[in-house]
This record gives structure tokens, sequence and C-alpha cells, in this order.
């Protein structure tokens, strides 16, 4: 291989594995003691290390080495991944992915900064390498210290979760003995047996062991010896040995390996030996007399089992975050085991696509000419073509589709990050991350979508002294979510912070002379108003903003992509800001419309519905200026009158929506679907209003692709004028 | 009509317990059994008593053990589950 070509090869390997290393690190911080996760993040730093020694990296091998000594510690129980260790390792991994960086570099020189920076880390991690006493469990000590007689060590309790081999009996391997024999070497507590593999009579064989168990063993015995307990038995069994210092994650790991996830909380934290079943039938009582009282309907169990104070919340929370996980480890394998993948580079990617579209339209033309032609056999085959042709282009869109979810993850990190410094206590909550969307938007929509995410935590979200006067969880909650209405895809930023001040917005607009200081606003309005240049609503200038990017260049870049951007905020309880975008950028089903001469099209997914109307009930919609919809009443607007295109004389009318919104488009003749290929209008249309684009014609001549969302805007800036 | 078990409940007479409960299901009004006699108990006769119980629980039976010799109390007391049949 080509040194260039290794280093490129080695720059994309690495720059994945890093960015999934800090997933990992970040799911730690969680749960310490996620086996797991200590796993991949070992075999990560491992990968790297090796890599890197491959083609003669040396600064990288030789770092990464370290971390992955350290890594090995953990994984050996030797050491505990506490915060100030998680902070350490993340800052190790910002370091290497900096070192991988400028491995493209012509010097691969490292800066005098980046050395002290090396320096401080390599003394940070040799503290983890030179610790000798094990901290986990004192496997040499324990013994020892018993056989002399001096005071024992506090026993502590080990969660076991036992599934046996099918086999087990047939093989005389009674479970009856092993249990027998935890009873010697401690105290088994909170012991269910779990019968749930045992269908019917009919079905069973006898001679298969299903039965499976859940207990707490108290023994001051050390982890090694308790691991030999089941010495025998390791082999085609599932035994699983929680260490004692994790207690939240014990139960919640478990329930994500547990085969019966499918139980119902209550149930799994029964099994989990918290609580027993008497203590769930109390809280399922409750739960039904408060389902009967309230119209809110059945509270969820969780809720209920906190209420009574029979569980502490913490673990209820651990638990059905756990759960949340085992779901979306199973989308993740599944999708995992389903899809052996290739990498292609994104430029041959994008040639493609554009290819495609050619193709597209060159089919239009030939479809268009043979029903022209009128030839059947022709249009046969054009008609079967253009059905292969539309599935090759679904086919290369979805190529550039990726879960958004990647990119929702990073924002993890910055959270955490700036939640510290600013001494905030901040949770990011990710839903729908398996949304998917063309890869070119999500590279674009990074940018805005930080800024939004910074702002929720600068200015949004209170400190926890702030929130704790105002009756508010100390924690703030973020929540990022993706999902997908009308043919767009929807991403929302919600904060449970201070939200908006409308005063001050107004009070700021007014002085900037932005507005009317008279003028009554609707509070949509006033909230778009963030979104103009030079209007921070900021109090003071932090470290984080004030840098000069407002929100109106994210409405800017927003907007770039085709897309909109909206606020909805409520004082003291937090603002939401809702992004639409096209979930892609080059070819849309289009629905083709006439206006006098000309054609245009509009983006299929907003038409709602059309109707022919008659001569006498248009002069009537006309005059009124609205459209009766289904028992609503929406503004009708003609695209004759609109565009300026002489006599308006509409015999249709088309019911779009886009946001939530819908209108009436008065057009001369409906064409029906067909497929755009985007192409942008250029500089010179660049203020035409009311246009998103361009496309080409079968025949050849050009349609105009209608910017719904752009006329709606017309629709309100006319509304306000009338006002 | 109770059923009174003698000798092992194990898994070397697994096939032919099963059976037997299998017959006793169809014919008794209520699941009644007499484990007084029972020598030796391992899990597989364990989990043919879960498997009747369940049985007799979904047609809506009575399902009640009469009484237990103790090696039967014994596997009841270690695997925590005298709540489910007594």
């Amino acid at each position: 291989m080509e040194p260039d070509t290794a280093y490129k090869v080695f720059l994309e390997e690495a720059t994945e594995i890093l960015q999934t290393m800090e997933e990992q690190l970040l799911v730690l911080e969680e749960s310490p003691c996620d086996k797991e996760t200590i796993n991949a993040l070992f075999r990560g730093a491992h990968t790297i290390k090796g890599s890197a020694g491959m083609i003669g990296l040396t600064d990288i091998e030789r770092f990464t080495h370290k971390v992955e000594s350290v890594l090995e510690r953990l994984r050996n129980d030797e050491i505990r991944a506490d915060s100030v260790f998680i902070n350490l390792l993340l800052r190790c991994r910002d370091y290497i992915s900096e070192l991988v960086k400028i491995t493209l570099n012509d010097t691969k020189q490292l800066t005098e900064e980046l050395k002290v920076t090396e320096q401080e880390l390599i003394d940070g991690l040799s503290e983890y390498l030179a610790e000798v006493k094990p901290v986990a469990a004192p496997e040499v000590a324990a013994p020892q210290v018993s056989e002399t007689g001096v005071p024992q060590t506090e026993s502590a309790i080990w969660h076991i979760s036992l599934r046996f081999n099918k086999n087990a009996l047939r093989d005389a391997m009674d479970p009856l003995s092993l249990i027998n024999y935890l009873k010697r070497v401690g105290e088994v507590l909170n012991m269910t047996t779990i019968t749930e593999a045992i269908l019917s009579l009919e079905e069973m064989d006898p001679e298969e062991c299903l039965t499976g168990f859940e207990l707490d063993l108290k023994t001051d015995k050390s982890q090694k010896e308790v691991e030999d307990v089941f010495e025998f038995y390791t082999e085609d069994n599932d035994i699983k040995i929680s260490p004692p210092y994790c207690k939240a994650e014990t139960y919640t790991g478990l329930i994500n390996d547990l085969p019966e996830d499918t139980w119902r909380l209550g149930e799994v934290l029964i099994k989990s030996g918290i609580l027993t079943t008497d203590d769930l039938n109390k809280a399922l009582r409750k739960q039904n007399e408060a389902a009967g009282s309230a119209d809110k309907g059945k509270p969820f169990i969780g809720e209920v089992l906190v209420d009574t104070g029979l569980v502490e919340k913490e673990v209820v929370e651990a638990a059905l975050n756990k759960q949340q996980k085992v779901r979306d480890t199973i989308t993740a394998t599944s999708t995992s085991a389903a899809s052996a993948t290739i990498r292609v580079d994104a430029d041959k990617l994008d040639v493609l696509i554009n290819l495609v579209g050619e193709l597209v339209v060159a089919n239009g033309g030939i479809r268009q000419r043979s029903l022209v032609v009128g030839d059947g056999p022709l249009m046969k085959t054009s008609s079967f073509m253009t059905k292969l042709v539309n599935d090759i282009r679904d086919m290369s869109m979805k190529m550039r589709m990726i879960p958004i979810g990647s990119s929702f993850n990073r924002f993890q990190r910055l959270v955490r990050d700036i939640s510290k410094e600013l001494g905030k206590d901040i949770e990011l909550v990710i839903s729908g991350g398996d949304t998917e969307l063309d890869k070119t938007v999500i590279e674009k929509i990074n940018d805005p979508l930080t800024h939004i995410v910074r702002n929720s935590v600068d200015h949004g979200i209170e400190t926890i002294e702030e929130r704790k006067c105002k009756g508010k969880p100390p924690k703030g909650t973020i929540k990022l979510n993706a999902f997908y209405e009308a043919g767009t895809i929807v991403i929302e930023i919600t904060d449970d912070g201070k939200g908006l001040n409308k005063q001050r917005i107004v009070e700021k607009a007014v002085s900037a002379g932005l507005i009317d200081a008279n003028k009554n606003l609707s509070d949509n309005e006033i909230f778009s108003l963030i979104f103009e240049p030079g209007l921070s609503t900021a109090e003071s200038v932090t470290k984080l903003s004030g840098r000069g990017v407002g929100m109106d260049v994210v409405r800017r870049n927003i907007e770039a992509l085709r897309g909109s951007v909206f606020v909805e905020s409520h004082e003291g309880k937090g603002t939401t800001v809702r992004i639409n975008l096209p979930l892609t950028l080059s070819i849309i089903d289009g629905f083709m419309v006439g206006v006098g001469e000309k054609q245009y099209v509009i983006p299929l997914d907003m038409v709602v519905k059309c109707y022919t109307i008659d001569k006498k009930s248009y002069t009537k919609v006309r005059k009124k200026g609205y459209f009766d919809f289904q028992g609503k009443v929406i503004p009708f607007i003609s695209m004759c009158e609109l565009f300026e295109l002489g006599q308006s004389n509409c015999s249709f009318i088309v019911i779009v929506t886009h946001g939530g919104r819908k209108a009436a488009l008065g057009v001369d003749k409906l064409f029906g679907d067909m497929q755009a290929v985007i192409k942008s209008l250029g500089k010179l249309y660049k203020d035409a209003k009311g246009f998103s684009g361009a496309t080409i014609l079968g025949d050849g001549s050009l349609a105009l692709i209608l910017d719904i969302q752009g006329i709606f805007k017309l629709l309100e800036s006319e509304a306000r004028g009338y006002a | 009509m109770s059923l009174s078990l003698e000798g092992e409940l194990s898994v070397v007479r697994a096939n032919e317990l099963k059976e037997l409960f299998i017959d006793y299901v169809k014919t008794a009004k209520d699941i009644e059994l007499d484990l007084s006699s029972v020598s030796e108990i391992d899990t597989a006769g364990f989990q043919l008593l879960v498997a009747l119980k369940k049985e007799s629980d979904g047609m809506g039976r009575n399902f009640r053990i009469l009484s237990v010799s103790p090696a039967v109390e014994n596997l009841l007391d270690l695997y925590n589950v005298k709540d489910m049949f007594i």
C-alpha cells in the first residue's frame, strides 16, 4: 500500500474508533461497571495502537499504549472508573484525536503546546499505572486475614444470575447442588427462582434444565473465591456475577442481560431482589386506585414504586434507562448483523447521484416522447424503464442516508463539558436517533445544532441554585429529538430552562430599530426576532457566547438547506427550537401544475389534496381570500396573481401544507406527479421569493420549483400588510 | 382424586412423570398432590411440578399440595418457592 493511502485508511479508522470511544466513556460515566463498554474501550485503544504501529506512527503508538495499559487495569477491576478517571481518559482521547489529525501534515512534528499536554496526560495516566493496591477486591489479602483470625473484612453482597445450559440436568449438573453449595459460601438473600421458561406440560422436555435463579450472596470472600465457586459451571452455562460496589448498575446490567427482558419493570425488580412480591402487589393496587381516581391514565409502575417509597428513584431510573438500552442494542445488533458494509468515497457517490439525476431527466424525455408518438410497445417499455429508473433513484438516494444518531451523540460530550464549566447539572436526552437523513444535510446541520444546544446550556438552563429556588429539579434537561413529518425531517431541541424573556427581546428589537415600539406582536413574531442579526438577548457575554455567531447565522444556514426554524418558549418553563429540513437536497417527487403558459413543480409531500372548481365558486373564493378546507378556514392565493401572470382564471385548487400550516393555491392546470432533479437558481435569482430551485423537464424546458415555505411567508407578510 | 407420588421425582423418571401428569390433568377436577412419599426430588422434578401448576392455573382448576416429604420440603425451601405451591 502507498504510504499516503495507508495514512488515509488509518485516519478514517481511527476517527471512527475515537468517536465511539468518546461515546463509550460517557456511557461508562453513567455505569462504571459496564463490562462490555470497558472491553470495547480497551479494544478500541488496542486497535489504534496496533494500526499506528504498523504504519510507523510512533508518537500515537507510544501514547495509546499507555492508555491501553490503564484500560487493561480497569478491565481487570484493579482500578475504578470514577469521574476523575473519565475526565482524564476523555482528554487522552482528544489528544490522540489531535495526534491523528496531524499525521496528515507534512511535518508530523508535535508543537510545544501538545508536548506539554502529553506530559500532563502521561503523568495522569501513570498514577493509575503505579497504584499497586487492587481497589475492587482484595484478592490475596482476604483469605489470609480470615485464616489468621484477625477481624474479617466486611462482607459484601454479590448479585448472581444463573441460567443453565439445557443439558445441565442430563449431564448430572443439577442447580440444586450449586445452590446448596452457595449456602456454604455465604448467606443467600433475595433468592428468586425463574420458571418463565417452563411453558406447558405438553411442550416441555422434562429432561431439559429450564430453571434459572437470581440471588444475592452475602459473603466476605474475595471476587476470585466467589468466581471459583462457579468454576465447574461456567462452561455453557450463563452465569453472571455482579460485584458488590455497583449496586444500581448491577440490577440494570442484569435487566440488560436477562433472557426474559420483556418483563414489566416491577417484575424485573423483583427478580433482581430489590422488591418482594408483596411490595409489588401493594404498588400495583395503588396504581389501579390512582388510575380509577385520575383521568390521566395509569401512572407508570416505576413512579408508583418510587412514590410508595419502595424503591430508590435512582434504581428505577437506571432500570428504565437500561431497558431502553436493551432495545437500542437489539436494534443495533439486528442492523449490524444484516448489513455487511463497504466504504465508498463520498465524492464517487456524489457523481453517481448526479448521473442518476441526469438519467431521471433523460427518462422523462423518453416517456413524454413515447406518449406523443403513441407507439404501444414503446410506451410499455418506457413505463417499465421509468419504474427501474425510479428504483435506481431511490436506492442511490438511500445510500447517502445515514441515521442522525451519531451526530446527536456528539452533543453528549458538548453538554457534559460546558455544563461542568458553568457549574450546571444537565442531562441530554436523545430520541429519534435512527431517523435517517441525507449525509450532506447532516453535515451542514451540525453547526446550527451546536449553536442551539450551546445556547440552551448557556442561556436556557439555570444554575443549580436558581433551579432550586424556583422549585425545579436541580438537574436540567435538554432533549434532542428527530422525526419525520410530511416528507421533511423535524429536529427539536427542547430545554426546561428559564425560557425567553419576551419583554427583553422587544426592548432590544426596538432599540435596534427592528420594530416599532407601539406595535403589538404575537408571541410567534416576538420569538422569531431572535433570528434577526444583532439581537442577542444574553445578559452578559460569556466564554461561550458572544463569538459573533448568532441565531441569524443559524437561520441562514438552515434556510440554505431549504429548511426552516421556529421557536416556542414559555417563560420559566423552557424553550423549544424546531427545525424543519428536507430529507434530501437533490431529487424530489414533484407535482406539476400549470399557471398561465408556465409550469411549476410543488414538492409532492407538501400536497394534501386537489379540487376542481367552477368559475362561480372561484370568484367567490377569490373575493373572500380564504378557502373552506374540511371545515377549517385556510388562506387562498391565486398563483396567477401571485406571479402577476395576467388574468386570473383558476380552475383547480391545490391544498399545500408545511410546518403544520395549510394554504389553498389556485392554479390553471394539473399535470400530475413527476420526478424533479433540483438545480439551484444561482446567484442572479437568489432574491426571488417563492421558488426554491428549478428543474429541467423531459422536453428540455425549465420549470420552477415552488418554495411552499416561502409562499407561506409571503402570505404572512401580506396579511400583516393588510392589518 | 388426589395423586400420590412415590419414590424418586427426578430427571431419571422425568418423561414417565410427564405422561402421568398429562393424564392426571385430563381426568382430575382439582389437582391435589400427595408428596409425602417422595424420597428424592431434583430440579427436573421441581420443573414438572411448576408445569403442572401452570397447567392447572391455566385451566382454572385448584392446585394443592396436600403433604410433602422432607426431601420436597427441603427443595421448596432452598428454591424459595413455597409461596408458589403452598
